[in-house]
């Protein structure tokens, strides 16, 4: 099966239009045969109505009788004398006009569309003026012939009995008369037949008198056939169409017990329709062919931005995530994809940054201290030393692996948040109790910053849902945070209080205060306001991006408002646990508490 | 060999600049960049070792300002060792780099190196006649025999040694030989000096009334 979009197109195009001129093809090719029949059919009948009417102009003695020399001139023949008049046009068919015929046709000055009617034996369209001389009327009662018109008077032969020609036409006509019923009328439009006959079939007749002999023939009409009249069933006056091996032979009973016959064979018919047939199949073939390569070309355009979308996502790994898809090249159904995948590439670049950030600000916050540690025991290492030295090396190696561990604790718990296996047991936790024990374990540090620490607990019960060994971190890690950046006068003041259903925990501190900008970035881990953070202030850059991870876990929301110069307000607010009544558990504050 | 040093984390500072020292150069210290970019544009350094961040400048910013004025070599000390840092270092005009944590034996190797590269040498031995001067070992050799100078005596012979045959003046050799906390005595060169001639050879040190000394070949 075709899998491609450009494969299918491909061939929809090509198959589906090249099946459908198939199916016409074969359509003609199937129904040739009975159109072929249909036609010849019908055109012989046509021409059995067409000489049976004809011959009631023919005088009826001539009919029934065998025609003695005596009745025509010297070198005439019945046809030549009575001409059934040319086929109106609806009747006409081109003459077979015989291997024989064909070379003295195309002499003529303008080749013009014979008439069987004026067909002679030796080729010749007319009969020469010069045998009028020799011609007699014929004798009998109703013998004259109309010469004029196809049909002449129809009423004429059988009508008042009147049967003579018009006043003032001497019988025979004369010469023009018989040229005005010989000759059909001009073909009105449409090229004149070219002359060329082998493709098309040919019409014979044979006219029976009564009596068996042949009335009239035509050249073609085989031998065999004139000799022999049909017995035709008496007054049946319907004409009988039987077929046999191409060819239609429709016999007819004629006035004056005269017997039609014609016989039109269709094979030429049947094979030009064959061959049409066949044409068109092989334009489907054709079709198959340009339509493969027309749906090549099409499926090219309409495939080509999808295949530049791909390799453009193809392109873009790990390295250089900050390719794009160019979508102003796209057509307008493919620009919101691309728009999408444009904003999928960007989220995937912003987050790759922030990982490359990440483990680059880890990697440098633990190569810093590890630094120290090792070129602090190079150097002591490096000779001997006194006894001062050493211990001064061993503290500050000691300083700085307690920087580390505080540090990979941080991360370790900002990876456990991440990864939801904070493995949490949340117990009903009075945050007022937690808001007292931050503020008990951090007075020390503050007083030794000379910093005022303030702690404001409100008469509300503020129980909440917490694993409380986690929620101390968050009022530890804010004050801490504060003291480290207050300078030494300043105040902190701690709050807790009751906000509709939150309990909410607010630090503000007097410090330097936060600009603007760089609050929505602050809680972002290792996130510096000065590029390169003082490391006065210590602090692994964790502190306030694990109090976020903290109250997030907590279903809770911190916040941060802050003016430069005037000092920073941190906010906490965490869901009240409502169908509890007073803690039931004495909280434990222990060393673990704090990071 | 006089050597300034910028780095934030004060432990670190501390170490490198004390290890440095015994190693005989004058080392100056800054804590973070915009004293680290003052000193060294304010005094002449055979070499700096910068870090990278900093507060108030960057190391990026400090070596961008700094080259528009100073050839001095610098060599990056940091804790940032992408590559992408390492490059945007050394084409800001870094002639070394070295990523934290750092063996200090490493970092003297390419405190000296660059120091070397600086001066258009090629080895850690410079030979002036019979007398090689090993600027690693910090010996001094007259053929098999080997001189002992004190590490003021040795800096003094390798400042003159990597500036042979130019006039070395008495202005640059405090600057090289004393760090800003020394408070040098103005005849302390002179001391050195004539020590020095004592030791290699009293034609060794040519003087240049008013202009300095010179070490010919």
């Amino acid at each position: 099966m075709i899998k491609s979009i450009r494969g299918r197109l491909q061939w929809w195009y090509g198959a589906v239009y090249a099946l459908s001129i198939l199916a016409f093809g074969l359509l003609v090719y199937w129904r040739a045969d009975r159109d072929a029949h249909e036609r010849a059919t019908l055109q012989a009948v046509s021409t059995v109505q067409y000489l049976d009417v004809s011959l009631r102009n023919v005088p009826p003695h001539l009919v029934r009788h065998t025609p003695q020399d005596s009745d025509f001139g010297p070198g005439e023949t019945i046809r030549e004398n009575y001409t059934l008049g040319p086929l109106p046009p609806e009747f006409q068919f081109r003459p077979p006009r015989g291997r024989d015929g064909g070379p003295e046709g195309e002499q003529k000055p303008r080749p013009r569309r014979p008439d069987f009617a004026e067909y002679s034996e030796d080729g010749q369209g007319s009969n020469p003026p010069t045998q009028d001389e020799h011609r007699r009327p014929p004798r009998g009662p109703g013998n004259e012939l109309l010469p004029e018109g196809p049909f002449g008077d129809p009423d004429g032969p059988r009508g008042n009995g009147r049967n003579g020609p018009p006043e003032g036409r001497r019988f025979p006509p004369e010469e023009g008369d018989r040229l005005k019923a010989v000759r059909p009328p001009a073909t009105k439009g449409g090229p004149p037949f070219d002359g060329d006959d082998s493709r098309v079939d040919r019409m014979e007749f044979v006219v029976w008198r009564g009596d068996g002999s042949v009335l009239t023939r035509s050249d073609g009409m085989p031998r065999d056939q004139a000799s022999v009249i049909p017995n035709i069933e008496q007054g049946n006056p319907a004409p009988q169409v039987s077929m046999n091996r191409g060819e239609i032979e429709v016999t007819k009973r004629g006035p004056h017990g005269s017997v039609i016959r014609v016989i039109r064979s269709f094979d030429r018919d049947l094979s030009n329709l064959h061959r049409f047939g066949i044409q068109i199949s092989g334009m489907a073939v054709l079709t198959l062919v340009v339509g493969i390569f027309g749906g090549w070309w099409i499926s090219g355009r309409i495939v080509h931005p999808i295949q530049m979308i791909s390799e453009t996502a193809a392109q873009i790994s790990a390295t250089s995530l900050n390719r794009r898809i160019e979508t102003m090249a796209l057509d307008q159904e493919l620009i919101q994809l691309g728009t999408v995948l444009n904003a999928t590439f960007g989220r995937l670049e912003q987050s790759f940054a922030r990982l490359t950030q990440f483990t680059a600000d880890a990697s440098h916050e633990l190569r810093t201290p590890l630094a120290v540690i090792q070129s602090q025991m190079e150097l002591a290492l490096g000779k001997p030393r006194t006894p001062e030295a050493y211990q001064q090396t061993l503290e500050i190696c000691l300083k700085s692996s307690d920087r580390m561990r505080s540090l990979i604790d941080g991360l370790l718990l900002l990876a456990r948040t991440d990864a939801e296996r904070l493995e949490m047991r949340p117990v009903p936790v009075d945050l007022r109790d937690i808001a007292e024990d931050t503020i008990s374990q951090f007075q020390d540090k503050a007083t030794a910053a000379e910093i005022e620490l303030e702690c404001v607990v409100s008469e509300d019960n503020l129980n909440i849902m917490a694993d409380s060994r986690f929620l101390a971190q968050i009022p530890a890690n804010l004050i801490d945070n504060a003291i480290q950046h207050t300078p030494a006068g300043g105040k902190i003041s701690l709050e807790v209080r009751r906000e509709g259903d939150k309990a909410v925990l607010t630090v503000k501190d007097t410090g330097c205060g936060i600009a603007a900008e760089h609050i929505p970035h602050l809680f972002e881990r290792f996130y510096r306001i000065d590029t390169g953070r003082s490391r006065r202030h210590g602090g692994s850059g964790l502190g306030l991006a694990i109090c976020r991870s903290l109250v997030e876990a907590h279903n809770g929301t911190i916040t941060c408002e802050s003016k430069p110069g005037e000092g920073s307000v941190l906010k906490v607010c965490l869901p009240i646990a409502t169908d509890v009544e007073a803690p039931v558990i004495e909280v434990p504050v222990d060393g673990e508490s704090h990071v | 060999m006089r050597v300034l040093v910028v780095e934030d984390e004060p432990d670190l500072l501390t170490t490198i600049a004390q290890v440095l020292r015994e190693d005989g150069y004058a080392v100056d210290e800054a804590a973070d960049g915009q004293e680290g970019l003052f000193k060294a544009t304010s005094w002449e350094y055979d070499a700096i070792v910068l870090d990278l961040l900093m507060p108030k400048l960057t190391g990026w910013q400090v070596l961008e300002t700094l080259r528009k004025t100073h050839r001095t070599p610098v060599l990056i000390l940091t804790a940032r060792d992408g590559v992408n840092d390492r490059v945007r270092g050394l084409d800001g005009g870094a002639d070394d780099y070295l990523s934290k944590p750092f063996h200090l034996v490493e970092l003297k190797a390419r405190l000296r190196a660059i120091i070397r590269r600086s001066v258009g040498l090629a080895s850690s031995e410079i030979l002036i006649g019979e007398l090689a001067v090993d600027t690693k070992a910090k010996t001094v050799r007259r053929g098999d025999t080997q001189l002992l100078l004190t590490p003021r005596e040795f800096s003094l012979l390798e400042l003159l040694a990597l500036h042979r045959g130019q006039v070395v003046s008495r202005t640059q050799i405090y600057e090289s030989l004393f760090d800003e906390n020394e408070d040098s005595l103005s005849n302390l060169v002179d001391v050195h000096v004539s020590n020095l001639r004592r030791k290699l050879g009293k034609d060794f040190i040519t003087t240049r009334r008013g202009q300095g000394y010179i070490l010919h070949d």
